[in-house]
């Protein structure tokens, strides 16, 4: 019979080859388990036990079972989870004749209601960027 | 006459019925062989066919199982790679 703790390999599905450990017993067929899989109920057939204990108690939480596994002597890099990236900021792209004319606008050839339709413009693109 | 290029039979012939009920022939690229485990040699189900061109549009995840060794090696073969696995890390004396 499997005891809640019990630490196992997972042999099928997408978390194949994962580290977890037992954290409830659902019956004679299903266990709970959770660590660096998902937390799913799991049928036997699909773990491969490693006839190592974590302490954890019945229903223990995600980094709970992590940090029980890693004092059971399982060395593993903590996944990143939940972290969102960092959108990195292009820099706004300016046709150069109205890059020229914003440096510059002494020298530029544009009239002035160009001008005012330009400001539009940028102002459109950077305020967008920027949120 | 058929097109010089058409003559030649590395596109596959393609038999359709048009609209106005004409018969014409459509010259298609061939598909690929379908995918085999790499130690046992089974089919592998869950992989997609069809056309290069057409595939490369499909999603990561249309194109194979979202499993380790997914599209490689059929699911009995991976599972007793994971299980070569487990038994290299059970600890001797815990
Ligand atoms: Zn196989």
């Amino acid at each position: 019979m499997v005891k809640v703790g019990e630490i196992a390999l997972k042999i099928a599905g997408r978390d194949a080859g994962q580290l977890c450990a037992v954290v409830d017993v659902v019956d004679d067929k299903f266990v709970l388990v959770d660590g660096l899989t998902r937390r799913k109920k799991c049928n036997l057939i699909h773990l491969e036990f490693l006839g190592s204990q974590a302490k954890i108690k019945k229903g223990a939480k995600t980094e709970e079972v992590r940090k029980a596994l890693k004092e059971a002597g399982f060395d593993f890099k903590e996944p990143k989870e939940g972290e969102a990236r960092d959108k990195k900021q292009k820099p706004v792209k300016i046709r150069k004749s109205l890059q020229k004319h914003l440096d510059k606008p002494e020298e530029s050839k544009l009239d002035n209601k160009k001008e005012s339709k330009i400001k539009k413009v940028v102002k459109k693109k950077t305020s967008s960027k920027k949120e | 006459m058929v097109q010089p290029r058409f003559r030649s039979r590395s596109l596959r012939r393609v038999h359709r019925r048009t609209p106005t009920g004409d018969n014409v022939i459509h010259y298609e690229r061939r598909k690929p062989g379908k995918p085999q485990c790499r130690d046992c040699g089974k089919y592998l189900i869950g992989v997609a066919r069809g056309i290069v061109a057409q595939i490369k549009k499909l999603s990561k995840t249309q194109k194979r199982p979202e499993r380790p060794y997914g599209g490689v090696l059929c699911s009995g073969c991976m599972r007793k790679v994971m299980v070569q696995k487990a038994k290299g890390m059970v600890k001797q004396d815990g």
